[in-house]
């Protein structure tokens, strides 16, 4: 076997396993050099995950007596079986050449039972909603109005100012208690829900079952209408674009359209649809699709001027896209935004540097908004790109702003979501959730709120739309959530309502 | 369990979280780190990922991929917090780098430098590969398999494997040939 020919179909195997030798160790023929590197790379990666293993047995552990202290010893005893006790099939599922054997000679502590009994989904979630103007409610949208709640016993409907169920159904092809994850889209008088299975259609007024559509790989954005048609893009290795017959839920197209190597699966970087036009990325590149015919556009690669400092690293693109008045938004690592021509892709602008990594955007029909994690807001003009005004909030304790999805703009009022958490030293500490109404024209604080609670993990949060006159926080505690509807001019309470149930998430869309 | 069917665990199958770790935890490490340049903060965020799964017993129901889909969210989340609180790290004692070193007293500091160099350019070249070649490596490589597992899991023939492999053996090849012909 000549050590360093190409590597064949017929005899790859053959060929891995006798460059895989330690007596193969000659970096200076390229097959050896390949495999051998390949061989340390991952198996850097299996020890990482081995220790993180033992780690997280002595975190569970620790949990674990923490958890008995408050619900006593109510848990099944079945969860107290050592990891040992797996049957042998089950724990060679996956095979690996070292990590998987270390996880079976740990001890399963005996209180993990205790937290798979008894942890609660816990986090919290924002929901600022504000409505269309009215003047542009259309009667199929007044038909349709009302809290669209996603639940693990179905999907219902409920009146926006009584709160009573209008009509509450079942999700078919469900478990009951499946896990539901994004909110029902609501367009015309239909409601469509995916929850990580099927989409699903119901009758907005009734909440009779209309049809549902399988698809091989995750439904990652809401499904919108364009030209009388359903779009629907799935993700599982590749992006594939479906347009559907929005009556019966009958394929019309189905288009692969790309894959996406370092794009998270539902993160920042997901694709967008705007105008019958796919935007993505990938590390270094913006590219443009039109669809439904996933003919590619253009593609832009970005790079940061020439005058940052350091220089930007190879990963730029990290934030997400946004297509606001014909013109593309990205963000990347390297503290800026970038601006390209939706329809050709020429650059149009890029903000100058931002000091933040993570940086949220959020558009008027005049102003660009711009929040970093450390909370630094920069407001643009969006014709001419001028630095309107600036600002620096200052929250004590760790703040965190999720996503773009934790800010909102309407009536001249830029809402921001701070999630302030403790330290992963201490994570029982207190967490708060702050809520602050700025005047979207100055920067000026209209007012702050803060909501306090004590929960571990914090793992959703965001700003959905537009409501006519309430502002929606949802706070979820324990085994309930609730839905509190704030004044937008002081913030202070309306109403609340509880919400969810002790199993699953849950999510909501307010029509109006 | 296959790719792409819906989880047959059920409340009975106690020990989920150990083979959504075993079933994800590789695969996710190997994701994150080609985000994250620290081996320390991705095992970090790998940990968090894992324990906010603890407190989503219902993972056990979803498929596969619907699973990763969820890890890698939460992943995303972490990372976030992870730079955020990489702000205001404080720096590490010499005492603990000195046990960290000594913990690997097979490569100086040196020696690791240039090992942290060499991976991070890897990923970097693996990260530019199709997915599929990516897979494949990490199922080849990660999980030991050989053509016939790797062709059974991925639903393929084992001669599409077997090209599918040798190919992105030989990209990653001409990669480095090219590396070799600039450094002349």
């Amino acid at each position: 076997m000549n050590d360093d020919e190409l590597f064949t179909p017929e005899s790859v195997d053959e060929q891995v396993d006798h460059l895989s030798s330690p007596a193969q160790d000659q970096p200076w023929l390229l097959n050896a050099r390949v495999v051998q590197r390949l061989h340390a790379l991952y198996e850097g990666d299996q020890r990482s995950t081995a220790r993180v293993w033992e780690r997280l047995v002595q975190q569970v552990d620790v949990y674990g007596s923490d958890a008995r202290q408050t619900t006593g010893s109510d848990h099944d005893a079945r969860h107290t079986e050592p990891l040992d006790g797996l049957p042998q099939e089950e724990m060679q599922h996956v095979p690996t050449r070292e990590h998987l054997s270390k996880p079976r000679t740990i001890s399963w502590p005996a209180t993990i039972a205790t937290v798979l009994c008894t942890a609660l989904l816990v986090g919290s979630l924002l929901w600022v909603l504000q409505s269309l103007h009215s003047s542009q409610t259309n009667r199929a949208q007044t038909s349709s109005a009302g809290m669209y709640i996603n639940e693990t016993d179905g999907l219902s409907k409920l009146d926006s100012q009584t709160h009573q169920v209008i009509w509450h159904t079942p999700i078919p092809q469900k478990s009951p208690n499946g896990i539901l994850w994004p909110a029902p889209t609501v367009i015309g008088t239909t409601v469509y829900t995916s929850a990580f299975g099927p989409l699903l259609a119901f009758n907005a007024q009734t909440g009779a079952f209309l049809w549902s559509r399988s698809f091989n790989g995750a439904i990652i954005e809401a499904p919108t209408l364009a030209d009388g048609q359903l779009s629907v893009i799935t993700r599982s290795s590749a992006f594939v674009f479906y347009a559907l017959n929005p009556t019966s839920g009958a394929i019309i197209s189905t288009v692969t359209l790309s894959m996406i190597p370092l794009a998270w699966a539902t993160g920042p970087q997901s694709p967008v649809v705007w105008d019958q036009v796919l935007y993505y990325t990938d590390p270094t590149r913006l590219y443009a699709v039109q669809l439904p015919s996933a003919k590619p556009l253009w593609q832009r690669q970005v790079v940061p001027p020439p005058t940052s400092a350091p220089p930007a690293p190879p990963s730029l693109l990290v934030g997400p896209i946004s297509v606001s008045n014909g013109v593309v938004y990205v963000t990347t690592r390297a503290h800026y935004v970038f601006a390209f021509d939706a329809r050709d892709g020429q650059p149009i602008w890029h903000s100058p540097d931002l000091g933040d990594t993570f940086l949220f955007l959020a558009f008027t029909n005049t102003m660009i908004y711009v929040v970093s994690q450390s909370l630094d807001i920069h407001a643009f003009d969006v014709h001419t790109h001028r630095l309107v005004w600036q600002k620096s909030l200052v929250i004590e304790g760790m703040d965190v702003l999720r996503g773009d999805d934790d800010i909102a703009v309407a009536s001249n009022t830029l809402y921001v979501e701070i999630h302030s958490y403790p330290h992963s030293s201490n994570p029982q500490q207190e967490q708060r959730l702050t809520v602050i109404a700025l005047n979207a024209s100055n920067g000026q604080v209209r007012w702050q709120q803060q909501h306090s609670f004590l929960s571990t993990y914090t793992i959703q949060g965001s700003i959905l739309g537009r409501d006519s006159d309430s502002l929606h926080i949802d706070d979820w505690n324990g085994p309930r959530g609730m839905l509190y509807a704030l004044d937008p001019s002081n913030g202070s309470i309306r109403w609340q309502m509880p919400i969810g149930d002790r199993q699953a998430q849950w999510s909501i869309t307010i029509v109006n | 369990m296959e790719y792409g069917q819906r989880g047959s665990a059920s409340e009975s199958d106690d020990p989920w979280i150990v083979r959504l770790y075993q079933q994800h935890a590789l695969t996710l490490m190997t994701y994150i780190r080609r985000h994250v340049s620290s081996r320390e903060d991705a095992e970090d965020i790998v940990l968090e990922v894992f324990l906010a799964a603890l407190q989503q017993p219902k993972l056990a129901r979803l498929s596969v991929e619907e699973q990763m889909a969820w890890l890698q969210r939460v992943a995303y989340y972490k990372w976030v917090d992870c730079q955020r609180r990489a702000a205001s790290r404080t720096a590490v004692s010499l005492e603990e780098a000195a046990e960290t070193l000594l913990a690997n007293e097979a490569q100086s500091p040196d020696q690791l430098a240039v090992r942290y160099e060499e991976d991070a350019l890897l990923r970097q070249q693996l990260g530019r590969l199709p997915v599929q070649y990516q897979t494949i490596l990490q199922l080849r490589f990660a999980n030991g398999l050989r053509c016939t597992e790797i062709a059974s899991r991925l639903h393929k023939s084992e001669g599409a494997t077997r090209m599918l492999l040798s190919r992105a053996l030989n990209a990653l090849r001409e990669i480095y040939a090219g590396e070799k012909e600039e450094q002349r």
